[in-house]
């Protein structure tokens, strides 16, 4: 191989890049569009073609209202915890050249799905309406990732290892005392499980305008470090030489990824695996760049969530499953395949 | 011209550690495990700050750059250059081009030209479009140390860059970094296990024994075979080779009872 092949690989590599972020563009249109059809009452795509893009208006037309009100800020909902949950999948695998890494352990889950309990059982709250529950979720989640990574400090460092072992422990601990919410829930205890279980039957505009910005930024400033996360993944000893204050890196990883969870599991309860499957499967295909990595699982994870909670509300329609079931589901056996084959792929 | 000084004073780990070394000089830092050799690469490039002390590069000190600059100054290869993810060899070399690129910006013609030189330089192209996890110990080595290159740096830091290397590509590695030393007027220093392969490959060399410098300098003044005893307590003769052109370590046995005074540095003809 000689010198202009490095001119074509690199030129390759950008072109697969290109395409595959069109492809996964389209697909998370064509996603939302199919999700906004299909329900309890079937809308047929010219149609809802016509309500989105304002063609038809009538506030009478019952289909206006279902589409406007009730499907398209459920699905947006979806589509922005499914990005979300995956971008901070990214960042922790990331960080922590771990593939086992994502939110939940750092104990951050475990964390917001006590502050959630708090607020559904004992209707403890810093506010009240609507926003309780997701603001103690958001709350607990923030301050689960600020206790962890204090035990972790030692000496104005924190090895990684640590980190991911402080984060298991809080993360049990916060279990146990989710647990015995439940234990003690009483007739709260429905509202608790299927908050635990993961849903989205709640989803309004007001939760899209509150979670969108906060993810949108974090997701931002995990793409500002993606060259970072390159180097960090290759190694601390790496990440140091090519210039990557690996200390500063790791810290406002953990903070915007913890901010952007809680932004998500703030509203649609814990929904697991998405931030493990989506990222590996992104870098099945397309390597463990993060220039690509990162807003190819955002794309990816966004048409992800949408699939997976289409299916949620109508496989057993009218009654709905737990998002959460499903993506777990459907995640578990894919990280059994994952795991079979990961030497080859994966590296790890 | 530059100048590097360097001192840390820890409770254990360094204590008044001081050496200069020039561009196209290949320095070898020597010493048992323990010793910190390695510590002194990462005061260096400020992975580890030092208590006391200063780095220097041309005159500019270590501590008040930041990590970028300090980037655009130094390679690192570091010890343990286990890449394990499926980046390609073209990927690799390519993030050494990171620290120079300003946020979001892409990789330009220019960039692709310095990786392609530094990729040839490193005698690696032909592994370009080759992921990590398929290369060879041997192989990886150079890609890192091409990627390094890539930084276009005036130093050029490697830890043990033989280490669990075959013998054939240990050579391989230690020509193509003293041939850079000398092409790029590169300032090379080297952390070595190797006493042979520091003595032949290396213009000057720096003995460390528990945090200090015990000997420093050229190879002949360095690696006397009293030096080697105190070090490794082990006996030596150090002989110059004409047939490779350098000199020539060759280890007797164990000192017998090496803290007792008289006993360093037996005569080699006790052998």
């Amino acid at each position: 191989m000689e010198g202009q092949e490095i001119e074509k690989l690199h030129a390759d590599k950008l072109a697969s890049w290109t395409f595959l972020l069109i492809v996964l563009t389209v697909g998370l249109f064509l996603s939302i569009i199919v999700a906004v059809c299909i329900g309890v009452v079937y809308i047929p795509p010219g149609k809802v073609l016509d309500i989105l893009f304002g063609k038809i208006t009538d506030p009478n037309d019952p289909d206006v209202n279902i589409i406007i009100n009730i499907r398209l800020p459920r699905v947006l909902l979806a589509a922005t915890v499914g990005a979300a949950l995956s971008v901070a999948g990214v960042a922790m695998q990331g960080v922590f050249r771990n593939p086992m890494a994502s939110p939940s352990i750092l104990g951050i889950s475990s964390g917001a799905a006590f502050g959630a309990s708090l607020a559904i059982v004992l209707g403890a709250s810093f506010v009240s309406g609507q926003f309780a529950i997701p603001v103690m979720a958001f709350i607990f989640c923030v301050s689960t990732m600020l206790l962890v990574y204090g035990i972790s400090r030692s000496g104005g460092y924190v090895p990684v290892e640590t980190l991911l072992l402080a984060g298991i422990a809080v993360g049990a601990f916060f279990s146990a005392l989710v647990s015995f919410m439940q234990f003690i829930a009483g007739d709260k205890l429905e509202g608790l499980v299927f908050w635990l279980m993961g849903g989205l039957g709640h989803a309004d505009w007001q939760q899209l305008w509150v979670a969108l910005p906060l993810i949108a930024l974090g997701s931002f400033m995990i793409m500002y470090y993606a060259r970072e996360l390159n180097a960090l993944t290759i190694g601390e000893d790496h990440a140091t030489s090519l210039g990557v204050d690996t200390q500063r890196v790791m810290l406002v990883m953990i903070v915007v990824t913890s901010i952007v969870v809680a932004a998500a599991v703030s509203f649609s309860g814990v929904i697991g695996f998405v931030g493990l499957i989506v990222p590996h499967i992104i870098r099945i295909i397309i390597g463990p760049d993060h220039r690509i990595l990162i807003p190819a699982s955002i794309l990816g994870g966004a048409s992800f969530l949408v699939i997976t909670d289409t299916l949620a509300r109508t496989l057993m329609a009218p009654s709905e499953i737990p998002v959460g079931i499903i993506t777990a589901m459907l995640g578990a056996p894919f990280f059994i395949y994952l795991l079979r084959r990961r030497k080859h792929m994966m590296g790890w | 011209m530059q100048g590097i000084e360097f001192a840390y004073a820890s409770t254990t780990v360094l204590k008044d550690i001081s050496f200069e070394a020039k561009p196209g000089e290949m320095i070898g830092i020597l010493g048992p495990n323990g010793s910190g050799k390695t510590t002194i690469l990462k005061c260096m490039n400020r992975a580890l700050k030092p208590k006391a002390g200063a780095v220097l590069v041309e005159g500019k000190e270590v501590a008040e750059l930041s990590r970028k600059e300090i980037a655009n100054e130094m390679g690192v290869v570091p010890q343990n250059s286990g890449v394990n993810f499926p980046f390609t060899a073209l990927e690799i070399v390519m993030m050494g081009r990171g620290p120079a690129l300003a946020k979001f910006r892409r990789e330009g013609p220019s960039d692709i030209q310095i990786v392609k030189e530094a990729m040839r330089a490193a005698d690696v192209i032909h592994l370009a479009g080759r992921h990590m996890t398929e290369l060879s110990g041997g192989e990886k080595q150079r890609v890192i140390i091409a990627r390094a290159l890539a930084q276009k740096p005036k130093i050029l830091l490697l830890d043990e860059p033989t280490l669990h290397l075959d013998v054939n590509h240990q050579i391989e590695i230690l020509e193509l970094v003293r041939g850079l030393a000398k092409k790029e007027e590169l300032t090379v220093i080297m952390v070595s296990h190797d006493l042979n392969l520091a003595a032949r490959y290396c213009d000057k060399l720096l003995l460390l024994r528990k945090g200090k410098i015990l000997a420093a300098g050229a190879v002949p003044e360095v690696l006397t075979p009293e030096n080697i005893g105190k070090v490794f307590g082990i006996r030596a003769i150090v002989e110059y080779d004409k047939r490779i052109g350098s000199y020539n370590v060759m280890v007797v046995g164990c000192a017998e009872r090496r803290d007792v005074p008289g006993e360093r540095g037996e005569p080699p003809s006790s052998s």
